[in-house]
């Protein structure tokens, strides 16, 4: 607009007809009255002609001032419609294929200036035309020059001959956008597309849709957890692999799909690894199905291999890949110390990784190419703190060095800090990006000349038989090798320096360790039976994981009742089978939906799902150490983190900052938040399968008010991000000063803060934190059973031999796996003493208890979250729990010798109970309990299966009565009962069991003492009588003081803590037997037509009438029992 | 694609931070839920017009063939346009227009008949549209002021 100097105004309202000259005019000044003319006629709705009004009038402004340029600022007077035909006289307005309707725009009479306007209006129009016609035309080009395209007829011609293709190509060749789009145009009109990652799902779903020119239609879709955005006319669906498998699960999925492109194979992940095998079998169901396999040319001839009986066809898509020279440069110093590694500090350098080869590459690349020869430096390390130390040399050197900037990048960081390795660096100087193999395939930046790959990765790993898992560092495989190597060659001639030698290299694995080899099975094989599959170990594996780790999944899933014994699906399993979470996080979700308390459970969950919050620096900084302690609490961290995240949720209530809060205690923030989502997760996945039924929790009208404006602001605060957001490649700035660093952090903390407050009104961060705060008791407890009650067999109990050692010296042992450590960070490791027994809690042993264990009611075991190998096997996350109230309530197998003294749970922990009556006290309590828990649980899962449109009445039944079993949990988690705990050894095995058909007295047993409904059955295997699913009564065999203590006993009267029956002697045979009558006296009282099977009389346990001569007395005892009592009767005398 | 390798920046490697996803997912502003539309809505919004330029293979189904397309606002077309509705905008509300609204891909050589696009590669427009082969039979009977912008145009081209 400053060109036009406004002297040159003047009002002109010229009738006659003179041309306008530009010279002196401007449409500019007579916006006001013009703009009318930029509307349709219609008087009631007038609608603008054009998008953008302002734009519309820079674009006036630019065109003025072109023609004024040019020199020919007077308009031409306009053409009449039929004169536009003619190619002569010459016209500009020829050129225009647009005019306006007249139908709908305003007449514009004979003015010259409506008139001109109007052109002016047209070309604008026609210029906007090219300009979208153009975008889509590039568009078009973009997609013709990706790799893929010269394979589109190829695809076709091979799709009409095969059923499988495998279509090999790298990343940014454009198969996973444009295949796709090319079915779609074949004709295929139902396609899924499975992906890895949620985000990809979502990304590439809007990118083809663009692509496809439907950025506002519904040809393509995704569908993730918790998000899709599919209609009846989605053709192109993106689904995450893990998704697709649960829709294939139900089989009137199966015929929706005409397509299936799995993509990304090559990684190997568990989901797609499954998802193969399954497509094997769908092709075999579906004669229909085509299937296309995409991957990277990473092992190709193995998914061509595994798809041969089919005909699998396979394309090669080569990439855009400039030469890339090599270059051996193993550190000189590496075989110096890798000799004196056995002599000197192993464990330093293990743990440190050492810069300075890293650096002589640097250098040497300063020297050797000149700094106007663009290119940028990727260097792959194996994890973060490797990164970290790279990152501080580096930083050094460029002290000197001026043109490094320096990036690191994992997924550990903030989106926008990753980002900025794909910004460009500015002249003279060079971006420095330091790694993890996140880099290596799954994300692409540009403009790397130089690779420097110190061939490490850390993987972890999965030992099946214990259930832990390892972090370790290993050499990458030769094929991720030549990945990290190809990154430096794909904008131009690269170079690569592998910091390791030829021979090396030759000796690297061919292929990195699939997934499948790396992780727990279990949530994958269980549902591999609830889609119905007979057999999981004839699933068509691509390559099947040891046959000896499937049996002990299996087994594992039996224990967790997630299958029955003939491995169906319980439904147990099936629920669980849905919940996309960790196997032990689903079954406590589960076991916790018939806990009234449910919204402390998922805080719970969530806490444990999420990353530690606790930075290193809290465990080093004294400071965080201090300001942490008044959240200390000897329930072990879990709680102390629990205790934190309530204060957290209390500063956010009242508004004040909490970043500087969780900095001064170490907590890296980041995890709050992720906690939040994930138990908003929780919450949902439980909503959604029924579990629980959706809170509704409304604010009043004041609350709505004052939540509007907070969200307004909220929402203003978060348009104004969004609209710095949009982010397209920037130039780097030259240094990044520390000050300005931590701007930018502080601005997106606030951002964090705002996406928080938007989530969370004052309602929901109130139950939130509720939910957090668990200072009775009474909600620890019940909250650590519902822990263990996912988390079993996950438990270890303290070495014997603890007591008398020191902090470094406290082992623990599992069942499987002797000898693990506390983590040192972890509270339960500074605070040992915690764990062992006080001298005041041991408790006098009865004379005829001989064994040395100590006899207390206060022995603990430790239930641990999971077993981690990095320097020593840890035990991760661990909670405190008394021993055998817990081992009894969810031992998978509970045996007991007849008088109940001694009960051995799993086959490696034995209880002794010396004082009498305190095993049968405790056992009979703890049968109860359990079955009335599963039973609650199971009606709850029974009425989720079988009616699908879920009554809230039956739900709310089910919590009626829930209370009482939750206080009687609680009475029998604090029972004072006193017994010592001992671990078996493999030895004591053999001589554990009787082995022998239950007694004349047992098997004589007509009703079940323990649970009236089970019925009674001998146990083959161990001798005794299966009394629950999980306990055998009798088949121990006896040891010398359990004789002798029935012995003792002998001589004692009984009587019946509930009636006033009494037995002459203390047999725990006759006291079962009267219990069941004693029950019956009880129900008798309080009629209850449920449990109609009522025992008859007592007369039927076969005994007769003896009268021993040794006391006295007349007994009436079975044979065998009357030369046991005339033996004891002798020796007391 | 760089595009596409913006948008894998925050995948996920072995030092997994858990569900950075869905706060990225979030951030991508997904477009509010595509409500399923009435059938005979949907009938409008498909593209069922065949368009293949004969210059330069541009493909494309479009959703209307003529000079005045219902969704174009205020504007008609002087020849047969093959026209598409603007995949850049959201579509407007039914029965109602939106402006700009629509886009020509191209139209049928006014001398030879063959379809061609609207790229300076493929047409012409003077009076009406030639395929650039017509167009320089044809520019010997124009003004020279549109012979020379054709020229222009015919030198320009990519080989």
């Amino acid at each position: 607009m400053s060109c036009r100097s406004s002297k040159t105004v003047k009002k002109r309202h010229n009738s006659t007809r003179q041309p306008l000259n530009l010279v002196d005019f401007s449409f500019l000044d007579h916006k006001s009255t013009l703009s009318n003319h930029l509307f349709t006629k219609n008087t009631r709705h007038p609608v603008s002609l054009v998008e953008n009004e302002s734009d519309f009038w820079q674009f006036v402004n630019k065109y003025e001032s072109m023609l004024r340029n040019m020199g020919q600022p007077v308009l031409p007077f306009l053409l009449h419609d039929s004169e536009h035909q003619q190619p002569h006289p010459y016209h500009k307005s020829k050129h225009l294929s647009l005019q306006l309707d007249d139908d709908q725009v305003k007449d514009h009479g004979i003015e010259e200036l409506q008139t001109q306007f109007q052109q002016l209006l047209l070309i604008y129009l026609d210029f906007k035309q090219k300009e979208k016609f153009n975008r889509i035309k590039k568009l078009r080009e973009a997609q013709k020059a990706l790799p893929i395209a010269r394979f589109k007829q190829d695809l076709r011609s091979s799709l009409e001959t095969s059923r499988v293709l495998i279509v090999a190509g790298d990343t940014g060749c454009g198969k996973s956008t444009q295949v796709p789009q090319y079915l779609y145009e074949f004709g295929y009109r139902s396609i899924a597309c499975t992906q890895p990652r949620r985000l990809a799902c979502v990304s590439l779903s809007k990118r083809v849709a663009h692509e496809l020119l439907d950025d506002y239609g519904s040809k393509v879709g995704f569908q993730i957890r918790f998000e899709r955005n599919r209609t009846q006319q989605t053709h192109i669906l993106f689904i995450t692999e893990g998704l697709l498998l649960r829709q294939l699960a139900m089989a009137d999925n199966l015929e929706q799909y005409d397509v299936l492109i799995l993509d990304e194979i090559h990684e190997r992940n568990l989901f797609g690894d499954f998802l193969l095998g399954v497509t094997k079998c769908l092709l075999r169901a579906k004669p229909q199905l085509k299937v296309i396999l995409m991957s990277a040319t990473i092992n190709v001839e193995l998914f061509h291999g595994y798809f041969k009986e089919e005909g699998a066809r396979l394309l090669q898509v080569p990439g855009r890949l400039f030469p890339i020279k090599l270059k051996y440069m193993p550190p000189p110093a590496l075989e110096l110390k890798a000799g004196q590694a056995t002599a000197g500090s192993k464990r330093e350098k293990s743990s440190r990784i050492d810069p300075a080869p890293f650096i002589q590459v640097i250098s040497l690349i300063d020297q050797q190419y000149p700094i106007s020869e663009r290119g940028d430096v990727l260097i792959f390390v194996s994890g973060v703190n490797e990164i970290d130390a790279i990152c501080e040399a580096v930083k050094e050197y460029a002290k000197e060095q001026t043109q490094w900037l320096l990036l690191p990048l994992h997924s550990g960081l903030a989106l926008a800090e990753q980002d900025k390795v794909f910004d460009y660096a500015p002249e003279g100087m060079r971006k420095c990006i330091v790694s993890t193999n996140i880099a290596e395939t799954s994300l692409t930046v540009d403009g790397v000349r130089f690779v420097i790959d110190s061939g490490k990765v850390k993987e972890m790993s999965y030992d099946a038989s214990c259930k832990g898992q390892r972090l370790k560092e290993f050499w990458v495989s030769k094929s991720s090798a030549e990945q990290r190597k190809g990154r430096a060659g794909r904008t131009g001639p690269g170079v690569c320096f592998r910091l390791y030698t030829q021979q090396q290299f030759d000796a690297f694995e061919a292929y990195p360790l699939p997934e499948i080899y790396r992780v727990p099975l279990d949530t994958m094989l269980l549902q591999m039976v609830s889609m119905g599959l007979p057999d999981v170990r004839a699933f068509p594996f691509i390559e099947a994981p040891d046959v000896e780790r499937i049996e002990q999944t299996i087994l594992s899933l039996k224990q967790h009742c997630a299958l029955s014994v003939e491995e169906k699906i319980t439904p147990l399993g099936s629920s669980l089978a849905h919940l996309p979470v960790e196997l032990s996080i689903g079954k406590m979700l589960l076991m916790g939906c018939v806990f009234p308390e449910l919204e402390q459970l998922l805080t719970l969950a969530a806490m444990l799902s999420v990353q530690n919050p606790l930075t290193t620096r809290a465990h080093t900084d004294q400071r965080c150490e201090r300001e942490r302690q008044p959240y200390e609490t000897d329930q072990g961290d879990l709680f102390t983190l629990l205790r934190a995240f309530h204060q957290w949720l209390q500063l956010k209530m009242s508004r004040e900052s909490t970043r500087k809060w969780c900095q001064k205690l170490g907590i890296e923030e980041q995890r709050f938040y992720e906690l939040c989502k994930l138990r908003q997760q929780f919450q949902r996945i439980l909503e959604s399968c029924r579990m629980v039924t959706p809170k509704n929790e409304q604010l009043d009208s004041k609350e709505r008010a004052r939540r509007h404006g907070e969200l307004r602001q909220l929402k203003a605060l978060k348009r104004r991000q969004r609209y710095e957001q949009p982010r397209q490649r920037k130039l780097l700035k030259r240094q990044h000063h520390e000050a300005e660093q931590e701007d930018d952090e502080e601005l997106g903390g606030d951002m964090r803060d705002v996406d928080f407050r938007l989530r969370h009104d004052h309602r929901q961060l109130t139950l939130l934190s509720r939910s957090s705060h668990l200072e009775s008791h009474r909600d620890v407890v019940l909250l650590k059973l519902l822990l263990v009650s996912g988390f079993y067999p996950q438990l270890a109990i303290a070495d014997e031999f603890n007591y008398c050692k020191g902090a470094s010296q406290q082992f623990f042992h599992t069942q499987v796996k002797p000898f693990l450590s506390l983590h040192p960070n972890a509270y339960f490791a500074k605070n040992f003493e915690l764990l062992k027994l006080a001298e005041s809690d041991l408790q006098e042993k009865p004379f005829y208890y001989t064994p040395k264990q100590p006899l207390s009611e206060r022995h603990q075991l430790l239930c641990y979250q999971s077993l981690l190998e990095t320097a020593k096997p840890y035990l991760m996350n661990c909670i405190r729990l008394p021993a055998a109230q817990t081992l009894l309530l969810f031992g998978y197998a509970i045996d007991t010798n007849v008088g109940l003294s001694r009960i051995v749970c799993d086959g490696w922990l034995s209880l002794d109970f010396p004082q009498p009556g305190s095993g049968l006290q405790l056992l009979s309590k703890a049968i109860e309990l359990r079955r009335r828990w599963s039973s609650r649980l199971y009606d709850k899962l029974n009425e989720l299966n079988s009616t699908d449109s879920s009554s809230g009445a039956a739900a709310a039944d089910l919590f009626a009565g829930s209370d009482s079993l939750w206080s009687d949990l609680l009475d029998y988690m604090s029972l004072d009962v006193a017994y010592s705990i001992k671990r078996l050894l493999p030895a004591d095995q053999k001589t554990l069991y009787t082995r022998s058909p239950p007694s004349y007295r047992l098997s004589s047993l007509s009703s079940n003492p323990f649970a009236a409904d089970f019925p009674l059955s001998e146990n083959e295997e161990k001798g005794g009588l299966n009394i629950s699913e999980h306990v055998v009564y009798g088949c121990l065999a006896e040891l010398p003081w359990t004789l002798a203590m029935e012995a003792a006993l002998q001589a004692q009267p009984w009587q019946c803590p509930r009636c006033d029956y009494e037995l002459e002697q203390f047999d725990v045979l006759d006291q079962l037997l009267h219990r069941s009558q004693c029950k019956t006296e009880q129900r008798k009282r309080v009629p209850n037509d449920r449990e109609a099977t009522v025992v008859p009389s007592s007369s039927s346990r076969g005994g007769s009438d003896h009268y021993c001569e040794c006391c006295g007395r007349h007994l009436n005892l079975s044979k065998v029992d009357i030369l046991r009592h005339r033996r004891s009767c002798m020796k007391n005398k | 694609m760089a595009q596409d390798s913006i948008d894998y920046a925050c995948i996920d490697d072995d030092d997994l931070c858990l569900d950075n996803e869905a706060s990225e997912i979030n951030q991508l502003q997904l477009a509010a839920l595509k409500e399923p539309q009435a059938q005979e809505d949907v009938d409008e919004r498909l593209a069922t017009v065949e368009f293949h330029c004969s210059g330069c293979n541009m493909h494309e189904m479009v959703h209307y063939y003529g000079r005045t397309p219902p969704f174009a606002l205020g504007i008609k077309f002087r020849e047969d346009s093959f026209v598409l509705r603007d995949p850049f905008q959201a579509p407007p509300p039914r029965w109602q227009s939106k402006p700009e609204f629509y886009v020509a891909l191209g139209v049928k050589c006014a001398s030879c008949g063959k379809v061609v696009c609207k790229d300076t590669s493929c047409s012409f427009y003077y009076t009406k549209t030639f395929c650039l082969e017509c167009g320089k039979t044809e520019l010997k009977n124009w003004p020279v002021e549109a012979q020379s912008r054709l020229r222009k145009q015919l030198a320009a081209k990519k080989p």
